[in-house]
């Protein structure tokens, strides 16, 4: 008997889910990692998942165009699961309705400085106009920067990552900052987690306790949702006050 | 199954609201705001949409991943502005965590808003 070995390659990586594979098999690692790292923020698994990723692809030459598209199954699902969002979101809300008032201020206030000052700062260090809008939505969940800096026209993978650096600067930096900040109240280190560091931040607030985790929870949603509505309106403004 | 449904009917409605009115909010960020507003005016289907958010929801970073992953096209972008980026992103974390705090911290000192009523 003899083996096609090349041939049995071949029908693994070309296979419509040999992208899907890759992206499983990378992220199952990277939360074993995280794990046995004793949940150290730093070896974040979405962080470690992509890296092992690119790692995957250069070892085995494979193309970014061809491992996505054997991947569109994952990013297919990418509306649906931003859709879900308003479920957690319902959900905390319930729990934090007698406070509705100041937390709707603070996000939209919070959602307007987050676009304002990171867009400022990026212009001021020289920034160009398309790295300002995969700047500008750096302060939402993942899902829906990725979404956000699709429709703005900003460098989508690139957003994701600052995304994802940004929730992990949340989780590492936020208990000194609580210190020097004298923030002792739970309701406002939830909600200042979910507004600064989204997704991560919002975990970060669980580990805190479960009333930081519900404001931070919903802090998030909204904020996602807040940025959303006013990054259109913002954004044409700030193009024009910054050049 | 009726919560996929409703989920995935949410999110087409979304982009068909987001497309008709030409706005520039995403479909699925439209989608997911009705969703908001349906589980805020129905009961039906509650338990349902629960449980498949909640297998939907902790699979997220693997819908994420493949996108982050095209990073490796744009390896010059981010090599010539890595210093840009860096101080960016920093700073400007530290600017919204520090906002944020001292925003809050101001609600809680007025009372008439509510927030002291637990």
């Amino acid at each position: 008997m003899s083996f096609n070995w090349i041939n049995a390659w071949y029908a693994v990586v070309t296979h419509p889910l040999s992208g899907v594979l890759i992206t499983l098999f990378c992220y199952q690692l990277a939360q074993w990692i995280y794990r046995y790292s004793g949940f150290l923020s730093l070896l974040h698994p979405v962080l470690v998942g992509l890296s092992l990723v690119i790692a995957v692809l250069l070892v085995f030459d494979i193309s970014y165009a061809s491992y996505i598209q054997s991947a569109q199954l994952l990013s297919l699902l990418l509306g649906a699961a931003t859709v879900a969002l308003a479920v957690p979101l319902y959900n905390h809300f319930h729990r934090v309705r007698s406070l509705f008032w100041p937390l709707l201020l603070t996000l939209v206030g919070s959602a307007v400085f987050a676009v304002v000052s990171v867009v400022g700062l990026a212009c001021l260090l020289g920034a160009d106009e398309k790295i300002l809008m995969t700047l500008a939505p750096k302060s939402v969940t993942t899902p829906v920067a990725i979404i956000l800096a699709k429709e703005i026209g900003g460098y989508v993978p690139l957003t994701a990552i600052i995304v994802s650096i940004t929730g992990i600067l949340g989780a590492v930096l936020a208990q000194p900052l609580f210190k020097i900040l004298g923030v002792k109240d739970q309701a406002t280190k939830g909600i200042v987690l979910g507004i600064s560091a989204h997704a991560v931040g919002t975990a970060k607030a669980f580990e805190l306790s479960s009333e930081a985790g519900a404001f931070a929870g919903l802090a998030m949603g909204l904020m996602s949702v807040i940025t959303a509505l006013v990054l259109p309106l913002l954004l044409p403004l700030l193009l024009l006050l910054f050049s | 199954m009726k919560g996929l449904l409703i989920i995935v009917f949410f999110q087409l409605l979304g982009e068909f609201i987001s497309a008709l009115v030409n706005i520039a909010i995403p479909g699925p960020v439209v989608g997911m705001v009705l969703l908001l507003v349906f589980l805020a005016v129905s009961n039906a289907g509650h338990q349902s949409i629960n449980q498949v958010a909640n297998r939907l929801l902790p699979l997220l970073p693997l819908f994420i991943i493949p996108t982050s992953v095209g990073v490796i096209t744009q390896w010059d972008l981010v090599k010539d502005n890595i210093l840009l980026l860096s101080v960016s992103v920093i700073v400007s974390f530290i600017m919204l965590f520090v906002f944020a705090a001292l925003l809050m911290k101001s609600m809680q000192s007025m009372r008439w808003l509510g927030f002291n009523k637990k």
